[in-house]
């Protein structure tokens, strides 16, 4: 089974030069918690998470913490996001993108999605140019479906 | 991917049959397939029937709320050789809602008029356009605009296309029309004039303004328009002359011919990814199409193999050049 096969042909994406405000925006309307980041051809050259921007809303140190339920508002953050709310998402994308191709197995896919904990990998053609996205849960699906199809196929055998 | 279709103002379409219909009166509607739900607006509906004949292609515009995300669904669940890329807005999508009465043979239809567009989607639209359109060769502009579009965007669609080498193809009504093509002429164009019969400002109603109208846009620039004339007819305009297509059976079920302009142009767009660059066989293949798709009551693609034998069922007469 193929990453064509199992596939969502969506190719939202953001661009380099919008404001933290607008992926906020376009991400709360997609219900999509991360984005690809493309050129002008459509190439992917990154990607934005909401994790990318709610962790530079919150102090550095709050990685060291085991909770930041003694916090007592959200003002620090509010502070924060209204100072990077205008600027470029570029300043924030991570530029080391995991790709599939479409004709890569599914098996792959699923190995990427596992060892580097995604939860969605870019489909690209070969000129790298965005083609749609895969998660866990259409590869699940695309397997099932071809488990169930078995199934059926063998509780029928062929008559003669 | 071959086609960009651009759909600024999509639709949640619903069709329902409805025996009987007429107002002031209850109808409840029993059986499942007398209803139907589905993507809708001039540009995707392009992209659905290009979809059924083997041709992949992008759809983008605006999809707002609730509906938007259904219209989206519904696209990327039925099709696979649908693309999305459509820019996502708070106000919600149109519905559509459709009334087929198969034994009075009646089409009834009420179109919402959708969203309105704010000038920072319209600008993230333009952005997403551009780098979509540096890949298909042919893009695909159709329909309404919603509120808070300027008018002057279907051109500056075209122009962006041209630059990037793609041929353009439109369907529009009205004043949009007429200043679509008097700003920066699309070129394959067909006049949307099931609602609005007003070309240059001009009311159409004879044969003769009819020409007048078509000449004029070919002046502006098209290379091909096609222009429906008395329903069953067609007329077509290239800088080579006029011709009337028409059917040897006029005779057609007007509650069937939903969706048959969309079969039109995506039959165009086939033809000229398919068999080349006469203009005249083109059109041709289009209204073949066209008249195809009116064997069906639902909107509904006819095979490649409907539309070739239709072919023969339509006469050519050159009126023109």
């Amino acid at each position: 089974m193929l990453v064509k096969d199992a596939m969502v042909r969506d190719v939202s994406a953001i661009f380099e030069d919008e404001k933290i405000e607008t992926f906020i925006r376009i991400s709360a309307l997609h219900l999509q918690h991360v984005f690809p980041v493309v050129d002008e051809k459509m190439k992917i050259i990154g990607i934005i998470s909401e994790d990318d921007v709610i962790s530079e809303t919150i102090p550095s140190y709050f990685g060291l913490l085991h909770s930041a339920s003694f916090i007592p508002d959200t003002n620090q953050m509010k502070r924060e996001l209204s100072e990077i709310k205008d600027e470029p998402i570029g300043k924030f994308i991570k530029r080391t993108v995991i790709t599939i191709e479409e004709n890569d197995t599914i098996l792959h896919a699923a190995d990427l999605l596992l060892r580097h904990k995604l939860l969605n990998l870019f489909v690209v053609d070969k000129d790298g140019r965005l083609t749609g996205i895969i998660n866990r849960s259409r590869i699940l699906l695309a397997v099932l479906h071809e488990v169930l199809e078995e199934k059926t196929a063998q509780e029928k055998p062929n008559r003669l | 991917m071959e086609v960009l279709t651009v759909t600024l103002n999509p639709a949640l379409d619903r069709e329902i049959i409805i025996p009987y219909f007429e107002p002031n009166r209850l109808h409840r509607v029993f059986e499942r397939d007398k209803m139907s739900l589905s993507p809708g607006g001039k540009g995707i509906n392009v992209s659905v029937i290009l979809s059924d004949w083997g041709i992949d292609s992008a759809a983008t515009g605006f999809l707002g709320g609730n509906i938007g995300r259904m219209i989206e669904q519904e696209i990327l669940s039925r099709y696979r050789n649908i693309t999305t890329s459509f820019v996502h807005i708070d106000e919600e999508s149109r519905e559509n809602i459709a009334i087929l009465d198969d034994h009075n043979h009646t089409l009834t239809e009420i179109n919402e008029a959708g969203p309105t567009i704010e000038e920072q989607d319209l600008a993230h639209f333009l952005k997403v356009f551009s780098s979509l359109v540096d890949h298909p060769r042919v893009v695909l502009i159709a329909g309404s605009v919603p509120y808070g579009i300027p008018l002057d965007l279907y051109p500056k669609l075209t122009k962006i296309a041209h630059e990037k080498d793609t041929e353009v193809y439109l369907e529009a009504r009205g004043i949009l029309l007429t200043h679509s093509v008097s700003t920066y002429c699309a070129d394959v164009v067909r006049p949307d004039l099931r609602s609005d019969t007003r070309v240059f400002g001009k009311e159409v109603e004879t044969m003769a303004d009819y020409i007048e109208a078509g000449e004029k846009i070919v002046e502006k620039g098209a290379k091909l328009v096609v222009s429906s004339y008395q329903v069953v007819n067609d007329l077509v305009f290239t800088k080579d002359g006029v011709w009337l297509l028409s059917l040897a059976d006029p005779r057609v079920d007007p509650s069937h011919l939903l969706g048959a302009g969309d079969t039109y142009m995506a039959a165009m767009i086939y033809h000229s990814r398919k068999y080349g660059t006469d203009l005249l066989e083109r059109a041709k293949f289009g209204m073949a199409a066209a008249l195809a798709k009116t064997k069906y009551l639902f909107k509904k693609s006819p095979t490649i193999q409907e539309v070739e034998e239709s072919l023969p069922k339509i006469q050519t007469k050159q009126i023109k050049g």
